[in-house]
């Protein structure tokens, strides 16, 4: 397993420096000039030459290009054009309640997701495999943000019981849970009608294999036989799309954070990119890749938890 | 299928405790409705910068109002614009190049940083044309020669040349709050999270992205805060910031969407000032394009846009039409309308130009303001002229460079600014070629007309030129004002004591906030 993990660790450097390398040249060549952005109607020529030369934007590209390597290899990532702040504090701030965020609705997701696909999967082609695939398919077809509105006006508008906007104090935990609850369940919809899908036609598959057939053979009970040897094996395919979905959240929560006012990494992100905030959108890139990296990485090693039969050598 | 049951039963039991785990601790806590000592204010966009020499945006502006001084303070409900702030008086020399202010004794820096002095309004006002400083009013400040210090409450700024829009447009607007020159060499590039000023609030808190906080002055030279601390919150949309007011979340804030402010408007829970936006929404023509180039056509389209049925129907009434880019609260404003809506007007021009069927072009717009409501209304309304205008819809920062390329023929755009000069140098003057002045609109007797305004110490000849120079506007139609909308400031029937101070800002200190 070490010997796995360092390999993945190697691969992880050139797979790095092409992301940096395409993160930098798209940020760079997509229109839009940072410094008419910062400027705004205060722009003169005169000034905004001044400020192209204060932010080193006129050096040819590929100066940029090593000076933006160089500074990353000592893990300085600059200062945000807009706000000033170094980089990684405004990525520090922000991540945390986009984690919070992604893995609240993972979780509720798998918690709804895992027991309606196996019940789907037992009942296959009888009334609950309906309902479950019926809710799956209007979950799946369902806008984050209609669902995040929906929430919104009546858990929190009509019956009063969820704030209406915000993340919560960092510093108190049921304040974080009660601000979390509606923008969770609303980005966890659509991960919870794809988990159940996959549970059931997962779980179908191993069922039909033949060590179930055995297990069932050898008189070993029904349940033992799900929990144990069903589902551990069902359990592959749900990880691979968690771990997937998990990484995707970090950056894609962005609707639903700005449904329900949330500061986070997929807000931050798009404010950068709107703003050309070169420094802020590769920092934050770079984060959210590595997290994605990293993610993949133990979904791998739970994989081999999972099931005994993978082995990395 | 007992089984089934067993396990599906524990996942959902785990499910039920994560919820019930969090229900009765948020019940138990305050969260939702603010308690009295505390006033929660809306806030747009995060803020940009509060350096003063780098306040860009409405927000950087409406909290740095409450956390610092400045000489002056605009408010358009006085004679001339201002009151006086840290300035207990002043004077104007004659000739208009000396301004002579003598200052509140005994006021206090936040936080224990001593006491503003007249040392502290010339290090602020002589770091506005350091260029070092990243200020962004280089321009604006060269009008100041230099600035002497008389005594620790006496200070005169001497002007190169005179400039009577000196007080409201620059002391007593965004550049003019007085800062703190030991907290900016403390903080340097995290001053925004950390900035001292002397006003009736403390900057507390900054959480990027989320809420400022701001705490009463105790010390305040002027009125006192009655509300122990303000929370501004971030909420970018109106139709959430709707929720969060009707909630009962938030206690005050600005309106901009017309449909939401509309439905606010016909809320009756909760109590509102509708006011006239400080603001212009026009459309920029690049006069350099066929055939926008031939000023019949551009005056065709003025005639050609019903602006009255545009802010009737699709604004629901919240603005007025406006022939000038100047509001009423700004010196030289002409009410008078001169471009009624006349189809048939519109018409003959373009026929005269050469163009009686009409002919394609495009309007470029923002997701931002009125636009996305306020293009395809008129794209319609030009189309029964024949006008075949295509929308294209563009983020902020490809707009701006499509504009300074000049690659566009009509623009969508809107200012808001306090004084006649702010407005027209930066945006008809040929200085101020390709941004902001995208329309290419080059013409020696309008920069001469606004260099002379900006200097005229007669205030009647001073009007005269500003209406001159709305009157050559007219004439040439590089832009074609489009509506002056209005603000729907909301409050809940709690909050009392609010003004609008003629700017999209707050005067908090002013506000108490009752039981419900």
């Amino acid at each position: 397993m070490s010997a796995y993990l360092a390999r993945r660790a190697l691969v992880l450097l050139p797979t790095l420096l092409g992301a940096i390398t395409i993160i930098f040249l798209v940020i760079h060549l997509i229109p839009g000039d940072p410094v008419a952005m910062i400027m705004r109607d205060y722009y003169t020529t005169e000034s905004a030459s001044a400020l192209r030369h204060l932010l080193g934007l006129d050096r040819p590209l590929a100066i940029q290009y090593l000076d933006y390597i160089w500074k990353t290899l000592h893990l300085d990532f600059g200062l945000s054009f807009q706000n000033k702040r170094a980089v990684i504090t405004n990525i520090a701030d922000q991540l945390p309640f986009t984690v919070e965020l992604g893995a609240a609705s993972i979780l509720l997701a798998l918690l709804i997701a895992v027991p309606a696909g196996i019940l789907s999967a037992v009942y296959r082609n009888r009334w609950p495999d309906y309902v479950s695939r019926i809710l799956a398919s209007l979950a799946i077809s369902s806008p984050e943000f209609l669902l995040g509105v929906l929430l919104l006006l009546i858990f929190a508008l009509y019956l009063g019981w969820f704030p209406s906007y915000g993340a919560g104090d960092a510093t108190d935990l049921p304040s974080l849970l009660w601000h979390l609850l509606l923008p969770a369940c609303a980005l966890g919809l659509r991960e919870t009608a794809l988990l159940s899908r996959i549970t059931r036609s997962s779980f179908l598959e191993v069922v039909s294999q033949d060590y179930v057939r055995t297990a069932r053979a050898k008189g070993v009970k029904e349940g033992m036989v799900i929990y144990r040897h069903a589902l551990r094996n069902a359990l592959i395919p749900i990880l691979t799309v968690t771990g997937v979905d998990l990484a995707y959240l970090l950056g894609g929560a962005v609707v639903i954070e700005t449904v329900f006012s949330r500061q986070g990494a997929g807000r931050i992100l798009l404010d950068a990119v709107l703003h050309r905030d070169y420094p802020q959108v590769q920092g934050t890139l770079l984060v959210l890749i590595v997290i994605a990296i990293i993610v993949n990485a133990c979904v791998d090693i739970v994989y081999a938890l999972a099931d005994p039969r993978i082995k990395y050598a | 299928m007992r089984w089934v049951k067993r396990i599906s039963g524990s996942w959902w039991l785990a499910m039920a405790a994560l919820v019930l785990l969090g229900i009765p601790s948020g019940m138990g806590h305050a969260i939702g409705a603010p308690g009295d000592q505390e006033l929660r204010v809306r806030l747009v966009n995060d803020i940009y910068d509060v350096d003063p020499a780098r306040i860009r945006d409405t927000e950087d502006y409406s909290i740095s109002r409450e956390i610092y001084s400045s000489l002056v303070r605009y408010n358009s409900t006085k004679p001339g614009g201002v009151e006086p702030d840290l300035a207990e008086r002043y004077e104007i020399s004659k000739d208009g190049l000396v301004y002579t202010f003598w200052l509140h004794k005994n006021v206090k820096w936040h936080k224990g940083y001593g006491e503003v002095t007249a040392k502290d309004v010339k290090f602020s006002l002589d770091r506005l044309s350091d260029k070092a400083s990243g200020s962004l009013y280089l321009s604006q400040a060269s009008i100041i020669d230099h600035v002497q210090v008389v005594d620790d409450y006496q200070i005169k700024v001497f002007l190169k040349r005179p400039y009577p829009g000196f007080l409201v447009e620059m002391l007593a607007y965004r550049p003019g709050f007085i800062v703190n020159e030991r907290a900016l060499n403390e903080f340097k590039d995290k001053y925004t999270a950390h900035p001292i000023g002397s006003g009736p609030f403390i900057f507390d808190e900054w959480q990027p992205g989320a809420k400022i906080i701001l705490k009463a002055n105790p010390d305040y030279y002027g009125q006192k805060p009655k509300v122990p601390q303000v929370t501004f919150v971030l909420i970018r949309e109106d139709s959430l910031f709707q929720v969060a007011m009707e909630k009962g979340d938030v206690d005050l804030g600005y309106f901009i969407d017309a449909d939401v402010q509309a439905s606010i408007v016909a809320n009756k829970k909760l109590n509102k000032l509708v006011v006239p936006a400080p603001q212009t929404i026009y459309v920029r023509i690049n006069i350099t394009k066929k055939p926008w180039d031939d000023v019949r056509v551009r005056r065709a389209l003025w005639y050609a846009t019903d602006r009255q049925s545009i802010i009737k129907n699709v604004f629901h009434g919240l603005g007025q039409i406006s022939d000038t880019l100047l509001n009423p609260s700004v010196f030289g404003y002409d009410k008078k309308i001169y471009y009624t809506y006349d189809p048939a007007k519109a018409k003959e021009l373009l026929r005269e130009a050469g163009y009686p069927n009409g002919f394609e072009s495009e309007l470029l717009y923002y997701n931002g303001e009125t636009w996305p409501k306020g293009a395809p209304a008129v794209q319609g309304i030009w189309r029964s002229v024949g006008f075949n205008v295509n929308l294209k819809l563009y983020e902020d920062a490809q707009l701006y460079e499509q504009y300074r390329a000049g690659n566009f023929a009509l623009g969508a755009d809107g200012i808001m600014r306090v004084g006649p000069d702010q407005i027209y140098s930066i945006l008809l003057h040929s200085k101020s070629i390709p941004l902001p002045n995208a329309m290419r609109y080059n013409d020696p007797d309008m920069d001469r007309m606004i260099d002379d305004a900006r200097v005229e110490t007669d205030s009647a000849k001073r009007a005269a030129l500003y209406h001159k120079i709305q009157e050559k506007m007219r004439a040439d139609v590089p832009i074609v004002p489009l509506y002056q909308p209005e603000f729907v400031l909301a409050m809940q029937p709690n909050i009392k004591g609010v003004v609008f101070p003629g700017i999209q800002a707050y005067v908090l200190s002013n506000i108490t906030k009752e039981k419900p």
